[in-house]
């Protein structure tokens, strides 16, 4: 770990969007090269995806109290440390795939190391944990299926919320707040917080509007601003048109494995 | 009509129905908004199911794109559909919604129908529609 990885201090409550704009592929090689912007974008990078990899850390059996110094050595000694960014490559697929596999062997070699402290042979063998997995031992700390699910669900609220963001700034500096109302409160609010959605009435009376085709249109066009915004956060990553659709389609099926 | 969907049970499903053309993206999202159990536009057109009140909120969803749609692609394919739907209410409920001119309706039924761009059932649709307004006309369609 060098000097530099060692001062990055990762704030996890900071993680929602300071820095997350700006990163995309660009921002991944910048933070591998020697530039002096690396340390920033570094610092950005590290930010935008300790969400996901701590809920992969927290939901692999890692303790509670541990997760968050798990996840920043993870961040300090794999992702910068190990030059993690500096494998990362358009060409070479996915940075989100790269990133998983990382942290699930992360993570695996932590609870290995656990294990090893804590378990005594049985028999003069020690069981490893891939014994537990093979068995469907259902006491095994580690079960991958739940740690990549909250991974991607992570994932997928990032880019969300991401282009949530897009959409607003482009409505604010548009002067375009009714078409964000709207939208906001019928599409957005629900779907994030259960909120009951307004009805089209509602949002005529309020903003003077003449025609129930106001609204729909409205919201028709705010639906294609914000599949615009959420492409292009997804093409900062793929640039492959089927790749990306295929991509929406993942990170829908895990969004709605959330909300069952 | 105007009752939504409790969005948060199908959270962005939505963003699956974008398709190559962002105007009809547009135009399948403003079909689902005036109708959350339409499958697609053509479906809606094309079926003696849909009610006259729903083709009624179709049109002036098409009206208002084909005047105030961000792009050209979008007023043009406002403009179809909007003609579209007077052709279904025509064909399907033997009703006009709408006080263009016989002439102006036959117009824009026939290059529906001449284009080949537009799907065929649609293109069907519009060719009934403007044979029904020419032998009807003298039965004088109601408005």
């Amino acid at each position: 770990m060098n000097s530099e990885n060692d001062q990055t201090q990762v704030n996890k409550s900071s993680n929602s969007s300071a820095g997350a704009s700006q990163t995309n592929w660009k921002t991944i090689i910048d933070a591998a090269s020697n530039s002096p912007t690396a340390g920033h974008s570094r610092e950005g990078v590290a930010r935008r995806y300790w969400p996901a990899i701590h809920a992969f850390v927290r939901k692999s059996g890692i303790p509670p109290a541990e997760a968050d110094d798990v996840t920043q050595a993870f961040i300090c000694d794999v992702m910068l440390g190990r030059d993690l960014l500096a494998h990362a490559a358009p060409e070479r697929g996915r940075f989100r795939s790269l990133l998983l596999t990382s942290v699930r062997n992360f993570a695996i070699d932590e609870l290995r190391k656990r294990k090893s402290l804590t378990r005594k042979p049985t028999n003069g063998k020690i069981l490893s944990l891939d014994d537990d997995i093979r068995s469907g031992d259902r006491n095994a700390d580690l079960n991958l299926d739940d740690p990549e699910h909250a991974f991607h669900t992570q994932w997928v609220t990032m880019m969300i919320d991401q282009a949530i963001s897009v959409v607003r700034n482009w409505a604010i500096v548009n002067s375009q707040e009714v078409q964000w109302d709207i939208f906001n409160r019928r599409i957005l609010e629900p779907m994030r917080t259960g909120a009951e959605p307004i009805s089209t009435e509602a949002f005529m009376k309020q903003w003077s509007l003449t025609s129930s085709a106001q609204v729909a249109n409205t919201l028709a066009r705010m639906k294609r601003k914000f599949v615009a915004a959420l492409m292009e956060q997804l093409g900062n990553y793929d640039e492959d048109p089927d790749m990306i659709h295929r991509e929406v389609s993942m990170l829908l099926q895990t969004l709605e494995r959330k909300t069952r | 009509m105007n009752t939504p969907e409790k969005t948060s049970a199908l959270p962005l499903h939505w963003i699956l129905q974008s398709d190559h053309s962002p105007s009809h993206t547009l135009i399948n999202w403003l079909v689902q908004e005036i109708d959350p159990k339409a499958t697609s536009p053509i479906d809606s057109l094309i079926s003696s199911d849909t009610p006259i009140a729903t083709l009624i909120g179709y049109k002036n969803a098409f009206k208002h794109l084909r005047l105030e749609g961000e792009t050209l692609d979008d007023q043009s394919l406002g403009a179809i559909y909007y003609g579209l739907t007077i052709a279904s209410s025509i064909v399907h409920h033997h009703r006009r919604i709408s006080r263009q001119s016989n002439r102006a309706l036959e117009e824009a039924f026939r290059k529906i129908w001449s284009d080949e761009t537009i799907d065929l059932r649609l293109r069907d649709l519009a060719w009934r529609a403007f044979v029904l307004l020419r032998t009807a006309i003298k039965d004088s369609l109601p408005y």
